[in-house]
């Protein structure tokens, strides 16, 4: 547990926190020779109206601290069984342009309220006097552009599910979004223009104008990677410019059940596993929004009563499917090969190899662009194998699960049950479907991969570990001594685990086969020919295994072999 | 941006016992348990004085003799927890992860037992209207009084606490063992590896949630006296020793039934 102080941009230390026991005392720059925060807005494409006012810039001054904080204290890591060091406490003195606003206790305890939801940590802040930004406050003004004036905002990442919630505003909703981009790093902000070319190519009523924001750490790595505090950032960039350009929508969009904060492996407890669209923390961030504002933009998630692959769809449904493979949804992105984008094993990108299969996008976003196939190559211990089987787990927990027990069952859903909710028992049903729709499509995927990979596993080439490997049942003997994974490659008999290569595996199981029929014998030249083996005796095929004479035994005719099971 | 945290047990001898057990031995969720047990030992020993747990618990009795006043509502409201004639269960349930989540908002020592605690009293307040009262959806707060109403006669209570220390303790099992069961297991006899990663799981929440029901023993006896000295105004001190030994008693319960 720590607690962690920082003085922001030459903030002064508070009188009130000066006795308190700090682990961490840090700054953080966005000024100067020693700045390490990097803080720049730019118009990426198109200019537009507007100019972000100091209460505006202060907000994103305000998460831009936040987020660098957030990325210089250590949370534990995997090695934290307890996770007595995952929530810190986390003291930022920031210098803003209004003072003594930010110091209402309504406004802190807003912020302070949707920063403990999303990141599990406890926030404090102590606002002092700063001056305004000069020379960046200004969205360049474009009169030519009055005609075409944006009439919302969205958040866009660089992902597969903004790109759809920004294609169903424009051509479904007939909207005209200013896409509002965080630019982390230049990679991201590569991928950002690919899709916005793919974009303005395929939809020719709008320009999709973006305007992006530099912001991220300089001359160090960050200490903590779990950036729990990002998406607080990014909804306050597109509040910021919403409330500049007078708009009310903001789009924060991700798929339903990614924000439901239902833990698929037990270890993710609260902010462990990632808040960053819950529905409460849209709800709480709308609220700080409407203490901070007079006339408050309103942070909406349009995909949150979809599952993932139903919002690949608005893809099909536009005819844009390629698309799908120049957007980038995986955690670890950062440092990959161009070609494949994807590690193949962190959970989004799981998630959305189940939805690309599901929504029949395979050929837009092809298994060669993973890392690794989890459903034919061999999961490594650690991350990626419970990741991957807690991720089936989870749906085939929910759908064992009787309708009217999943809250019981996942008491988590009820902060998605917000507080003036009219009819919370519909939001409840709501919640309910999208699991169960989502439970059913990782199954039909899962059994799909199986059938496609049959010869295989009927093969024994399949890999044991990967996911539908372990998804098939092995085979066993009636008296429980005799077991063999699927394709007879492996085998456990009395204790003891023998591995066979391809023709070895063969006659393991035409063995096996005629154990199960009560003739258990079987002659050695019909075992040879039905393997396509050039050699004349058995014994050469399994030279120097173990099994030979333990496991395959002599049988009582002539020229005959059986199991000894 | 669905990014999430995982992390492995210990390379300690205590959590070494534990990947052993769950590799050699599956199936067998009393050793399971016991293993984990002692490899936790001196958290779970913590736990009985952690203020989130013990207040978790407090605010479950408070909520449940409130069920028996006249002035529902104002008792509530006594406890923050603001409720109208036409709030649902489930707002009303949600409404109480609030309370708990800003009360300890500043208690980040728990790390996550402090939701761990929270989830188990959503549980209990859940599982109690959906077996007394009408489909959860459907719900009011009445509705859900008059359920709570019937857990407040001593035998009943022992039943909630039931309720709320066998969901702690399943989902604290789990919250380690969910670690490595993905990596340590293999598959059971019959199964694939990824049904019975699913049924070690389940087994163990089972046999955590049945060995909980000492607690009923324990707790309405607790419940009745408390009550009757303390006029209904239980408090967090007296809940806080009642944790205290609550926990205590279902480790050796669990210990019992694994020797």
């Amino acid at each position: 547990m720590a607690r962690a102080l920082f003085l922001c941009d030459g903030a002064s230390k508070p009188w009130e926190w000066r006795d308190r026991a700090w682990e961490v005392e840090g700054v953080i720059r966005h000024h100067g020779p020693k700045a390490d925060l990097n803080l720049r807005v730019e118009n990426l494409s198109h200019r537009v109206l507007g100019t972000i006012d100091a209460r505006a810039w202060d907000l994103v001054r305000i998460a831009a601290y936040v987020y660098g904080a957030d990325q210089s204290v250590r949370r534990g890591g995997p090695k934290d069984v307890y996770g007595a060091a995952w929530r810190r406490t986390m003291a930022l003195s920031i210098p803003v342009v209004d003072p003594d606003f930010w110091s209402q206790e309504e406004i802190r305890q807003a912020l302070q309220d949707t920063l403990d939801f999303v990141s599990d940590d406890d926030w404090e802040f102590h606002f002092s006097p700063g001056a305004p930004e000069p020379g960046q406050l200004v969205l360049n003004v474009d009169k030519a552009e009055l005609l075409s004036r944006p009439d919302s905002v969205i958040l866009f990442s660089g992902g597969a599910d903004s790109l759809c919630a920004t294609i169903e505003k424009a051509v479904d909703e007939h909207s005209r979004p200013l896409l509002v981009s965080h630019r982390p790093t230049p990679p991201v902000d590569s991928r950002q223009k690919t899709l916005l070319a793919g974009l303005r190519e395929h939809f020719a009523m709008w320009a999709f104008p973006q305007l992006g924001f530099w912001i991220h750490r300089r001359g160090s790595d960050a200490v903590e990677t779990s950036q729990r505090s990002r998406s607080f950032l990014f909804a306050s960039l597109g509040s910021a410019v919403a409330s500049a350009l007078n708009l009310r929508d903001v789009i924060l969009a991700d798929n339903g059940v990614v924000s439901l904060n239902i833990p698929f492996n037990a270890q993710l407890v609260g902010a462990l596993a990632t808040r960053s669209t819950h529905p409460k923390f849209l709800w709480l961030f709308n609220k700080a929004m409407q203490a901070i504002f007079d006339d408050p933009p309103q942070l909406l998630n349009p995909l949150s009563n979809r599952t993932r692959a139903e919002a690949l769809h608005i893809l099909r449904a536009h005819g844009v499917e390629a698309l799908l493979q120049e957007s980038v949804s995986c955690a670890h992105a950062r440092g990959r090969p161009a070609v494949q984008p994807h590690c193949g094993v962190c959970s989004q990108c799981i998630d959305r190899r189940f939805a690309s299969l599901a929504a029949g996008l395979e050929e837009h976003d092809l298994a060669e662009c993973y890392g690794l196939d989890i459903f034919s190559g061999s999961l490594p211990e650690g991350d990626p194998r419970t990741l991957a089987i807690s991720y089936v787990g989870l749906a085939r927990r929910i759908l064992k699960t009787p309708e009217d027990d999943l809250f019981d069952e996942f008491p988590q859903l009820y902060d998605c049950i917000l507080p003036d909710d009219p009819t919370p028992d519909r939001t409840a049903e709501a919640l309910v479907a999208l699991l169960q729709r989502h439970a059913r499509t990782v199954l039909r995927v899962l059994q799909d991969q199986a059938i496609k990979l049959a010869p295989e596993i009927a093969a024994g080439d399949l890999a044991p570990t990967s996911l539908v490997g372990l998804s098939v049942s092995p085979v066993e003997s009636p008296n429980g001594d005799f077991r063999a994974a699927p394709g007879f490659r492996s085998v456990w008999w009395q204790g003891q685990q023998y591995t066979f290569g391809s023709k070895q595996a063969q006659v393991v199981e035409i063995l096996y086969q005629a154990y199960l029929s009560a003739t258990p014998e079987v002659g050695q030249d019909y075992i040879l020919e039905a393997v396509e083996s050039s050699g004349r005796r058995l014994r050469d095929l399994f030279k120097d295994h173990p099994a030979w004479k333990s496991l395959i035994v002599s049988g009582k005719g002539k020229g005959t072999f059986r199991l000894n099971i | 941006m669905g990014h999430h945290r995982l992390g492995r047990l210990p390379k300690t001898q205590r959590w070494r016992e534990v990947v052993d057990v769950l590799s050699a031995s599956p199936g067998d969720v009393q050793a399971i348990s016991r293993a984990v047990l002692r490899a936790a030992e001196e958290r779970l020993r913590a736990l009985a004085h952690d203020e989130s747990l013990t207040y978790s618990f407090w605010l479950l009795t408070r909520i449940t003799w409130a069920a028996r006043q006249d002035d529902f509502a104002g008792v509530l409201s006594e406890l923050g927890l603001d409720v109208a004639e036409d709030t649902s269960s489930l707002v009303f349930i949600s409404s109480v992860a609030d309370r708990l989540r800003g009360r300890f908002a500043k208690h980040t020592q728990s790390g996550p037992f402090t939701e761990l605690a929270s989830i188990a009293l959503r549980r209990a307040l859940s599982e109690t209207i959906g077996q007394r009262g009408p489909s959860l959806f459907d719900s009011s707060v009445e509705d859900l009084r008059l359920a709570l109403r019937t857990y407040s006669t001593p035998v009943q209570f022992g039943a909630i606490a039931h309720l709320f220390f066998g969901d702690f303790l399943a989902r604290t099992l789990t919250y380690f063992l969910d670690r490595e069961v993905a990596n340590a297991v293999g598959a059971l006899p019959s199964k694939s590896a990824l049904e019975t990663n699913r049924e070690v799981l389940a087994g163990i929440d089972l046999y955590a949630r049945q060995s909980a029901r000492i607690a009923r023993d324990f707790a309405g006896g607790w419940y009745a006296k408390h009550n009757w000295e303390s006029k209904g105004e239980i408090s967090q001190d007296e809940a806080s020793r009642f944790v205290g030994y609550a926990l205590k008693k279902l480790r050796m319960e669990l210990q019992r039934e694994s020797d």
